[in-house]
């Protein structure tokens, strides 16, 4: 069954026309640290160069609240489903592939147009030298945006009310970007500073357990929800 | 048709937008306010210095802000889209001519979100009057928030006469309002879902800050709204290119407003 929601589901995706313009910013937020690198490019400094790969301002104002916009936009499963099946997993199933895909694109379109343009600039040998460690400050931004969207779904399954959802999972996000800005013990940002490799992983590793158990959450509510 | 676009809107959306607005604006107020209850007022603030739109110390400004055509297109800017999905459109157009109602609509959208950035701004400017002094700001007092002509509009007018350009600051700042609220009406006429329509213009509103950072104005001069409409923005201003992307938008708004009720709207 999970093998056939997946295939229905790549076949919607391929039909929404709204992913074009979701990864077209996104393509754009990938490209916009150009300029600031080129100057950048005589100091060698590690830290200043993710911080202006990573700027907070533009992740938290521009790709996270597009993945948030970008996952609420279609409905993501149809009632004729739900009587074929005849199981209410494959709802969950359903939405979690979908947002899932989505964050999927966005992200993997914004990792390789930063990626090309640190290159481009004549940073590359920053990448090289640290053996692709900064592959894993993208992974984690991945699970960040995950976590952010699956709450986000915890919220419309619960609420019903698609403005809500997004004022919620948007307000969380500012006061993670809140935290950082005061130095407080923070989750959702903290690959933006430079950090221990290990405490980067066991972060990461907090993350997956928190969507997981937001998931659980929804996957409760579905079960007991008049639909 | 005003009449019946009074009877059309819905409360719950009008108290969803304002409480949102008021939201941010209150917690601006709460955290500017504590430590000058604590420590008392020492470097002569005055309400003019410290409301949520000259504010450069706290965060709540920025989010308000980015946020402005959302809370201003919440009230009205789907209206349209609603009537034309649901049929009811049908039956009023035997009532009216067609571009009495088109402009109906557009006015409604316009007072709605004009009224409602106008109300979240007024409270919090009033609300200093009754915890701070009625001071005139000095340049050398207040030196550390830097009101300079560079990222201030009509500078004069602010050392001269302090709460006449509050006061046309919140004016500038509604018309913006409206005028995105416009700018999603026009837009839910073209696009599909009544999601992605009602925040299409937060997603310009991005889309122009993503733009500012490629094409460059002459002395880094900002056009995108979210800097210039603050009192003293981040980044450097200028009253022509303030103009120009007013216009710019009205006009944008205007045609596809035209366009669309040419060939989506009439059939």
């Amino acid at each position: 069954m999970f093998g056939k929601i997946l295939k229905q589901q790549i076949s919607l995706l391929f039909y929404d026309n709204s992913v074009i313009l979701f990864s077209f910013i996104a393509l754009l937020i990938g490209i916009s640290p150009f300029q600031e690198l080129i100057i950048l490019k005589e100091t060698k400094d590690w830290s200043s160069l993710l911080s202006t790969v990573f700027n907070p301002f533009i992740l938290c104002f521009g790709l996270f609240l597009i993945s948030l916009i970008a996952s609420l936009n279609n409905d993501k499963f149809r009632l004729n489903d739900l009587l074929i099946t005849k199981t209410r997993i494959s709802i969950t199933e359903s939405i979690v592939i979908r947002t899932m895909l989505i964050q999927l694109i966005i992200w993997s379109i914004w990792t390789i147009t930063s990626l090309i343009t640190i290159m481009l600039s004549g940073l590359g040998f920053f990448i090289l030298s640290a053996n692709f460690q900064i592959l894993i400050l993208y992974l984690y931004a991945y699970f960040s945006m995950l976590l952010l969207s699956i709450m986000q779904l915890s919220v419309l399954v619960i609420a019903n009310n698609k403005i809500l959802a997004f004022l919620v999972a948007f307000g969380i996000n500012c006061i993670e970007y809140y935290l950082l800005k005061i130095k407080i013990d923070y989750l959702i940002y903290y690959f933006t500073t430079p950090k221990s490799l290990l405490g980067i992983s066991v972060r990461l590793f907090i993350l997956m357990i928190l969507s997981g158990i937001f998931i659980a959450i929804s996957h409760k509510t579905i079960l007991k929800k008049d639909l | 048709m005003i009449n019946y676009l009074k009877f059309r809107i819905n409360k719950w959306s009008i108290i969803l937008s304002l409480t949102i607005g008021l939201l941010l604006s209150g917690l601006q107020i709460i955290q500017s306010l504590i430590p000058m209850l604590k420590f008392g007022n020492l470097f002569l603030e005055s309400p003019y210095t410290r409301w949520i739109s000259i504010d450069p110390f706290n965060f709540s400004p920025i989010i308000l802000f980015v946020l402005l055509p959302l809370i201003a297109s919440i009230p009205s800017g789907n209206i349209l889209k609603e009537d034309l999905d649901s049929g009811i459109f049908m039956h009023i157009k035997n009532k009216f001519n067609l571009n009495q109602i088109i402009f109906g609509y557009g006015l409604f959208t316009f007072i709605s979100g004009f009224i409602s950035i106008f109300i979240i701004l007024t409270t919090n400017f009033l609300t200093y009057f009754m915890f701070l002094p009625n001071i005139k700001p000095d340049f050398l007092i207040n030196e550390n928030l830097l009101i300079i002509s560079e990222n201030t509009l009509l500078v004069e007018l602010f050392y001269e006469h302090p709460f006449v350009h509050g006061l046309l600051s919140i004016l500038l700042t509604s018309i913006w309002g409206g005028l995105f609220a416009i700018l999603t009406c026009a837009f839910s006429i073209w696009i599909k879902g009544k999601f992605l329509s009602l925040l299409s213009a937060t997603i310009f509103q991005i889309f122009t800050m993503l733009l500012n950072m490629f094409l460059k104005l002459p002395n880094f001069v900002s056009y995108v709204p979210f800097d210039f409409l603050r009192e003293t923005s981040p980044s450097p201003t200028n009253i022509k290119v303030v103009f120009c992307a007013t216009f710019i938008t009205l006009f944008l708004s205007v045609t596809l407003l035209i366009i669309g009720r040419n060939k989506k709207i009439v059939w």
